[in-house]
C-alpha cells in the first residue's frame, strides 16, 4: 500500500508576530516554524498502519521553500515516513488553495496512492480547502476531520465528531482523509530515528519538473492589519450588584450601542 | 612545546585563540538542533504531566517510569558506542542533551546517573565481554543503573572508602563487605558501579547485580531539593560478585572514579546552563505581568540590574561550557575510531582537559545558584512559595554545588592541575610566569592606547587577566613550592582567578566569532554581555591578586607587583545602567534568557 501524507510548515502559535501597521506582507524573519499540528496526526495515523501491515510505503510531500526540509526530516522521516518530496517553486510563494491543490495533485499522480491523509486545516491561515481540492481533482472519495480510522479490503471506516454525536463514515480507496485531534496522539521523532532520517531519501522538484502550471490565483490577500488597540476597562462602581447590573445595561445600551 | 597541533589543557592561559576555533552554541548543526527538540518535547510530553508528583510528593519511583520512557526515545544512549547499541555521539551533543533534559528537575539527576556515571565506567574501563552484557541494555532502560563511590565515612576522600572485597579459596569471586551512601538511582536500580578495597587495600571497580543476597537497598533520604530523584543507601553484607564483573584493573579503581568525575563535571556544566535559562524562563514573563507603583517590575532599574547580571553570568557560563566541549570532540577526533582501545584513549583525551571540566563545574553551578537566588527575588513573596517554580529551582539548584567534587574540591583541583601540568613540562607555564615577572617588576610603559576597536577593550583585558594568573601562580609556586597544596586560600584565590579568565575569554571569543560570521549588529546582545561581564570579572579578579599577592610576597617586591597589578586591573568603567537596560531589555523581550540582538 502507498500512502501520501501532505503537510505544511506553519509558524509556530507562540511565534510573535510583528505587526505594527496594515502591510501587504507579513515579516516572517523572525519566526519559528514548525510542522502544522493536524498534518503530525496525518503522519503519525500514517505510520501506525504501516506499523501494523506490512508493505506500506510513505511519502510526505510539501511546498515550500528550502527551510521545509529540516520539518520534514524531523517531523515525518524521523518519525517513521519511508521518503519525502518538496515542491519548491517560486511561481508558488503567494499560490492561494486551489493553486496549491493544483500543483499536489500533480505530484500526487505520479504514484498511484491508496490513501492521501492530511490535517484538516493549518493553523495559519485556517483555510482548510487543500485537501477537498485534491479530492475532487484526483476523483477520490474525502472523508472530513476524522477521529478514528479502521481499513478494510479496498474500503475504509472512519469516524468523525459531529454536532452533539458521532458519525460513521465508510468509503472506498483510493481516498483523501483530512485528520482532526483525538485521531492519535503524535510520537516524538527518537534521536536514532532522527539520525537515520538523514539517510532516508527526500527529493526536491519544481512545477516543470511536475509538469504542471500554477494557475492565476482566484484569491488574494490584499492586507495584513493589527488587531485594534484594546481600549481602557472601565469599572463599575456600585453598591450592591442590583445596581451594578442596572449600570452595566444602561452603559452596554447607551455607551457601547450593543443592546 | 608539544609538537601537538591540536589544544592541550590549560593551554587557553598561555596562548591566544582565535575566535573561529571556538565551539559556541551557534555552531549547532541540524541533527543536534533536532535532538534538543526532542528532549525539549520529552520534558513536556513525559515529565511535566507527572511533575507535582515528581516534585512535590516526592515519589521517586516515577523516576524508573521515565528512565523506561527515554531509553526507546534514544536519551540514554548518546554515550553509548555505536557497536553496543548507542549512538556514539561528540561531547557537544552529548551536553546539549544534558542541558536541556535538566529542566526535567529531579529527572535530570535519574537521567545523569544512568546515563552518565552508571554507564560510562563499563564505556571506557569494561571488558568487551562487559560492554556486551551491559551497554546494549542500558541504552535501551531496560537494564538501569547507579554509581556508589561515597561512603558514610568518606565522601571527597574517596579513596578512603572502607567498603572491602576478598577472593574465595576457589577465585571465581570476591566478597563484598560495606556501606555506600547517597546513591542516585538505587531504589530501582538493576546494577551498580561501585568501588572497594580489595584485602582492604587495591581500591578497584565492580559491577553488582543488586538482586545478589546480601545486597540491601536503605530507605529514600530526605531530601532538601531534588525531592524526586531516588537518593537511598546500599548495604553490603558478604555479596558474592564474579570475578568477571571486576571492572578495569586491580587497584586501579581511582582511574574509574576520578575520569567518570570528569565526565560527571563537564556534564554538570551544561545541565547547570540549563538550570540557569529555567531560573530565568520561570520569573521574566511574572516581571512583565506583575505591576506595582503602576508599572511592570521589568521596568524597575533594579530588576533590570538583576535581569542583566544573570543574563550576562549565564553567556559566560554557556560560552565556557560548549567551548570545553568542542576542546573535547577536537582532541577526541584524532583518535582513530577503529582503534579497540578508543573509548579508553577518548577518556584520556578527557582527563586533559580536567581543569577545564572543573572550571565548568563550579562556574555554572554558581551562575546557575545566582540565576536562582535573583530570579526568586524578582518574585518577590510568590517565589518564596510552592506555587511558583522558582522555590523548587532553588532548593533544587543546591546540590550543583555538592555533588560530582564540592565547588572547593573543584577550586583546589583547578591550580592544582596546572601546577602538575607545568611541573610535567605539558604546560611551559613558569617559563611564561617568569616573563610577566619580568614585565611587572620592570619599568612600564606608558604608551597612551588610541580609541579602543571593537571589543577590543575587552581584548585587552583578557590578556591582563592572564598575565594576573600567570603572575599570581608563579609566586605562589616560588613562595609555596610544594607547600602550595596546603595554601588553601591561595589557591581557591588562583582557581577564581582562572575561572574568571576562561569566562571572560569565552565569552569574548563567542561574541567575535558571531560578529565575524553575521555581523557586529547581530552580536549586539552578546557583546553587551561581553562587555558588561568582563568589565566586573575584571574588578574581581583584581581584588583576588591583591590578596594572593600579600599572601605571598612582602616588602618592596609587593609593593612593586601591587604597582603592577593596578596597572593590568585599571579600567575606565563602563556605562553599567546603559548595558543592565539594553541586556535586560532583549531578555525581557524575548521572556526567556536570549542571546539575540
Amino acid at each position: 500500500m502507498k500512502i501520501a501524507v501532505c503537510v505544511k510548515q506553519v509558524p509556530d502559535s507562540e511565534t510573535r508576530i510583528n505587526l505594527a501597521a496594515p502591510t501587504a506582507e507579513l515579516d516572517s524573519s523572525g519566526f519559528t516554524r514548525i510542522l502544522n499540528p493536524y498534518d503530525a496526526y496525518a503522519v503519525e495515523e500514517a505510520v501506525k498502519i504501516k506499523e501494523a501491515g506490512s508493505d506500506v510505503e510513505i511519502t510526505a510531500i510539501t511546498i515550500g521553500p528550502d527551510t521545509v526540509k529540516e520539518t520534514l526530516k524531523k517531523d515525518c522521516l524521523a518519525v517513521g515516513c519511508d521518503k519525502a518530496l518538496v515542491i519548491t517553486d517560486p511561481a508558488l510563494d503567494h499560490a492561494d488553495a486551489a493553486a496549491i491543490a493544483t500543483v499536489l495533485s500533480a505530484a500526487l499522480k505520479k504514484e498511484p496512492y491508496d490513501l492521501v491523509l492530511c490535517g484538516f486545516k493549518a493553523i495559519d491561515d485556517d483555510n482548510g480547502q487543500v485537501p477537498i481540492l485534491i479530492a475532487e481533482k484526483l476523483g477520490m472519495a474525502h472523508v472530513s476531520t476524522i477521529t478514528s480510522l479502521e481499513l478494510g479490503e479496498g474500503t475504509l471506516t472512519a469516524h468523525r465528531e459531529i454536532e452533539g454525536g458521532k458519525e460513521i463514515v465508510q468509503a472506498s480507496m483510493p481516498a483523501v482523509l483530512t485528520c482532526q485531534k483525538g485521531l492519535n496522539e503524535p510520537r516524538l521523532p527518537s534521536l536514532p530515528n532522527i539520525m537515520k532520517a538523514g539517510m532516508k531519501p527526500m527529493e526536491t522538484v519544481t512545477c516543470a519538473d511536475l509538469g504542471v502550471e500554477v494557475p492565476a490565483n482566484l484569491v488574494q490577500i490584499k492586507q495584513y492589519s493589527p488587531p485594534p488597540a484594546r481600549g481602557e476597562c472601565k469599572l463599575i462602581d456600585a453598591e450592591d450588584p442590583a445596581a451594578a447590573a442596572r449600570e452595566l445595561a444602561r452603559l452596554l445600551n447607551e455607551e457601547a450601542k450593543v443592546i | 612545546m608539544s609538537d601537538k597541533k591540536y589544544p592541550t589543557g590549560g593551554e587557553f592561559l598561555l596562548s591566544e585563540t582565535a575566535p573561529a576555533d571556538v565551539f559556541t552554541p551557534e555552531d549547532f548543526n541540524e541533527t543536534q538542533r533536532m535532538f534538543a527538540t526532542t528532549v525539549d518535547g520529552f520534558v513536556e510530553k513525559y515529565y511535566q504531566p507527572l511533575m507535582e508528583e515528581i516534585e512535590y510528593q516526592g515519589n521517586t519511583k516515577l523516576g524508573k517510569d521515565l528512565l523506561k520512557e527515554a531509553g526507546p526515545m534514544g536519551l540514554l544512549m548518546a554515550d553509548i558506542p555505536e557497536p553496543y547499541g548507542g549512538m556514539g555521539s561528540d561531547k557537544a551533543t552529548i551536553m546539549l542533551i544534558s542541558e536541556k533534559i535538566s529542566a526535567a528537575g529531579s529527572f535530570a539527576v535519574t537521567h545523569g546517573a544512568q546515563s552518565g556515571i552508571g554507564t560510562l565506567p563499563i564505556v571506557y574501563f569494561g571488558t568487551d565481554e562487559q560492554k556486551q552484557e551491559y551497554l546494549p541494555r542500558l541504552a535501551t532502560g531496560e537494564l538501569i543503573s547507579c554509581y556508589a563511590l561515597t561512603e558514610p565515612g568518606s565522601g571527597s576522600d574517596a579513596l578512603a572508602a572502607a567498603t572491602t572485597a576478598v577472593l574465595t579459596k576457589d577465585g571465581k569471586h570476591y566478597i563484598l563487605n560495606g556501606a555506600k551512601q547517597y546513591i542516585t538511582n538505587a531504589g530501582y536500580a538493576d546494577i551498580v558501579i561501585l568501588f572497594a578495597k580489595i584485602d582492604g587495600e587495591k581500591f578497584t571497580g565492580f559491577i553488582v547485580d543488586l538482586t545478589s543476597d546480601g545486597v540491601t537497598i536503605g530507605p529514600e533520604e530526605k531530601k532538601m531539593g531534588i525531592k524526586g530523584s531516588s537518593t537511598c543507601p546500599i548495604i553490603l553484607e558478604d555479596v558474592k560478585v564474579p570475578v568477571g564483573n571486576l571492572l578495569g584493573e586491580i587497584g586501579k579503581g581511582h582511574h574509574i572514579a576520578f575520569n567518570i568525575l570528569n565526565v560527571g563535571r563537564f556534564k554538570l556544566g551544561a545541565s547547570t546552563v540549563g538550570g540557569a535559562k529555567l531560573a530565568m524562563v520561570s520569573a521574566l514573563p511574572y516581571t512583565k505581568q506583575r505591576k506595582q507603583f503602576g508599572q511592570p517590575l521589568c521596568e524597575f532599574g533594579l530588576i533590570r540590574r538583576k535581569i542583566a547580571q544573570v543574563a550576562a553570568t549565564t553567556f559566560a557560563a554557556e560560552s565556557m561550557v560548549y567551548r570545553t566541549a568542542g576542546l573535547l570532540d577536537v582532541a577526541i577526533a584524532t583518535l582513530d575510531k577503529n582503534d579497540p582501545t578508543y573509548d579508553r584513549k577518548s577518556i584520556g583525551q578527557v582527563e586533559e582537559f580536567g581543569i577545564e571540566c572543573s572550571m565548568i563545574k563550579v562556574f555554572a553551578s554558581e551562575a546557575c545558584a545566582l540565576a536562582a537566588e535573583e530570579c526568586l527575588q524578582m518574585l518577590g513573596g510568590y517565589g518564596y512559595c510552592q506555587e511558583y517554580p522558582l522555590e523548587r529551582i532553588y532548593r533544587d539548584e543546591r546540590i550543583n554545588r555538592i555533588f560530582e567534587g564540592t565547588n572547593e574540591i573543584n577550586r583546589m583541583l583547578v591550580p592544582g592541575m596546572i601546577m602538575k601540568k607545568a611541573l610535567k613540562g605539558e604546560l611551559p607555564l613558569l617559563q611564561a610566569a617568569m616573563q610577566v615577572a619580568e614585565e611587572m617588576t620592570g619599568l612600564p610603559s606608558f604608551t597612551e592606547p588610541g580609541e579602543p576597536g571593537y571589543l577590543e577593550a575587552e581584548g585587552d583585558t583578557v590578556a591582563n587577566m592572564k598575565k594576573v594568573v600567570l603572575a599570581v601562580l608563579g609566586l605562589a609556586a616560588q613562595k609555596f613550592g610544594a607547600g602550595l597544596k596546603e595554601q588553601q586560600g591561595v589557591l581557591a584565590d588562583c582557581a577564581d582567578i582562572i575561572m574568571e579568565t576562561y569566562a571572560s575569554e569565552s565569552a569574548l571569543l563567542r561574541t567575535l566569532k558571531r560578529a565575524a560570521a553575521e555581523g557586529e549588529e547581530a552580536a549586539a546582545g552578546m557583546a553587551d554581555m561581553t562587555r558588561l561581564y568582563v568589565h566586573d570579572a575584571l574588578d574581581r579578579v583584581a581584588v583576588l591578586a591583591r590578596n594572593v599577592l600579600a599572601d605571598t610576597v612582602d616588602g618592596d617586591e609587593l609593593r612593586t607587583y601591587q604597582a603592577a597589578l593596578r596597572r593590568l586591573s585599571k579600567q575606565d568603567g563602563v556605562p553599567r545602567s546603559k548595558l543592565h537596560d539594553r541586556i535586560a531589555e532583549r531578555q525581557i523581550t524575548a521572556e526567556e534568557y536570549s542571546v539575540q540582538a
